[in-house]
């Protein structure tokens, strides 16, 4: 259960920087944002996991200048999308056995 | 739980808590603290007091202690975390016994070269490895006989000369070099090599080069900043300085004529040389401290005679066991400018932390 929990984090930072690099807080308050404040993650936890995934090749981090400070900001790499993708795949499907099991239409 | 209940006090507890190496610490400090001045600057923004911002902010990001066990420890933290330990037993050991300081070093170069027969594959025989033992027991008795003063150095003591004796401090530093020059010089006629000598003439130039640049002339300005012109030599100072590089040189000379006393006289030359090398080490170390360029490659300056001798033989053609040398020369590296590294990594992280620890007790 803590690996799912672990890849659904993942798959929902990869997801945040899709489109455009954003630093740590963005990621967090545009999850916020997009979900109507359902997905609130544990501040504490979405770092070690932006951590992760850039040492494995997945995200990768550059200091810029955004607004005039200095931020680590974190960009999706090909790998990144990749898995992006994967892990899309494999959550529409258990969301579709889910619905399926409630007895709901998707 | 840390109890913290400011932004600084959270950073400071979780500072303590991370293992990590200072270039990853750095940035996962700098990262978190944006992240709670955002969240902070939102609240307040939002219409909440600063004060109690910072304070909700600091209990929704969680207990610095599992967010830092969550983002650690990296491999190169725990190593440096581990060394830490050792060498802040070693270093409330050190002003006791300050010969211990000559003891790495001189560790590390009689280690190079009784593992390197092992590492290149060669035989090791048992007299060679038995001699090294012997000169690293002999450096570390005869250690306790050099000049020893806090903060001492070789160059240092050649330094306080200058003040009253500049023609002697003069020719306290160059001695070691000329005397170098001069073995070598006998040594080559003695053996009518002429091209031999005028091969190795770059060597001697080259380290002499070497401690005019970074030894001599430029710390001039820190010499007299640290006050070290004012301290007077004491005569073991005199003794050792005079006395060290002399006997070291003499027998180097006197190896290089041959003889059947020719390999006691080795050993004697290594320790003596390994005394006045670790000695004088000391003091460029303490100098490269205040270098205004990158701790690498400033430390990599100590190692800068060793590399040009080593080029010069190989390019000269003078190294005799070419596949001992580049061995050597390894583990030497591997034993001595590790811990330098793991050192610096060391004052990095407290410099981090005591920064934190200030900006804290000023809130």
């Amino acid at each position: 259960m803590a690996d799912s929990l672990r890849a659904e984090l993942e798959m929902l930072l990869l997801a945040a920087v899709r489109r455009e690099p954003a630093h740590g807080y963005a990621i967090i308050e545009e999850m916020r944002r997009r979900s109507d404040a359902v997905v609130d993650l544990p501040e504490s936890s979405v770092y070690p996991a932006l951590h992760r995934l850039e040492r494995d090749g997945l995200l990768a981090s550059s200091w810029e200048e955004v607004g005039g400070r200095r931020r680590r900001v974190y960009a999706i790499t090909k790998q990144g999308r990749t898995r992006l993708g994967e892990r899309r795949m494999a959550w529409r499907r258990l969301v579709d056995g889910v619905s399926g099991v409630l007895g709901e239409a998707t | 739980m840390s109890g913290a209940t400011s932004m600084a006090s959270w950073l400071v507890a979780f500072d303590s808590a991370l293992v990590a190496h200072p270039d990853r610490r750095e940035r996962i400090l700098a990262e978190t603290e944006d992240h709670l001045r955002d969240s902070v600057a939102a609240r307040t923004t939002a219409g909440g007091d600063p004060e109690s911002a910072e304070r909700q902010v600091v209990a929704a990001f969680g207990d610095p202690e599992e967010t830092a066990a969550e983002l650690g420890p990296d491999v190169l933290g725990s190593v440096q975390a581990r060394w830490a330990r050792a060498a802040g037993r070693f270093d409330r050991w050190r002003p006791r016994h300050p010969w211990l300081g000559a003891v790495p070093t001189a560790a590390a170069l009689m280690a190079a070269p009784t593992l390197a027969p092992l590492a290149s594959g060669g035989p090791a025989s048992l007299f060679t490895v038995l001699s090294f033992v012997f000169v690293w027991l002999a450096v570390g008795v005869a250690a306790r006989a050099v000049p020893v003063q806090p903060g001492s150095g070789f160059w240092s003591q050649a330094t306080t000369w200058r003040a009253d004796r500049p023609v002697a401090a003069g020719w306290a530093m160059a001695g070691p070099f000329v005397g170098i020059a001069s073995a070598y010089a006998i040594a080559a006629v003695a053996h009518g090599h002429g091209l031999a000598l005028a091969r190795g003439l770059p060597v001697v130039l080259m380290m002499s080069g070497f401690f005019v640049a970074v030894v001599v002339v430029p710390p001039r300005r820190w010499h007299r900043a640290a006050g070290f012109l004012a301290r007077p030599p004491t005569m073991r100072a005199v003794v050792g300085i005079v006395v060290v590089p002399t006997v070291a040189t003499a027998c180097v000379g006197l190896v290089m004529i041959g003889g059947r006393l020719a390999l006691p006289l080795l050993a004697v030359a290594a320790a003596f040389g390994t005394i006045a090398w670790a000695v004088a080490l000391g003091r460029v170390d303490r100098l490269r401290r205040r270098l205004p360029v990158n701790p690498a490659v400033a430390a990599s300056l100590r190692w800068a005679p060793l590399v040009a001798v080593a080029i010069v033989l190989a390019a000269s053609g003078g190294l005799p066991r070419p596949s001992w040398f580049v061995p050597t020369l390894v583990i030497f590296g591997a034993i001595r400018v590790l811990p330098v590294t793991l050192r610096n990594a060391e004052a990095r992280r407290r410099s981090i932390a005591s920064e934190l620890r200030a900006r804290s007790s000023a809130t």
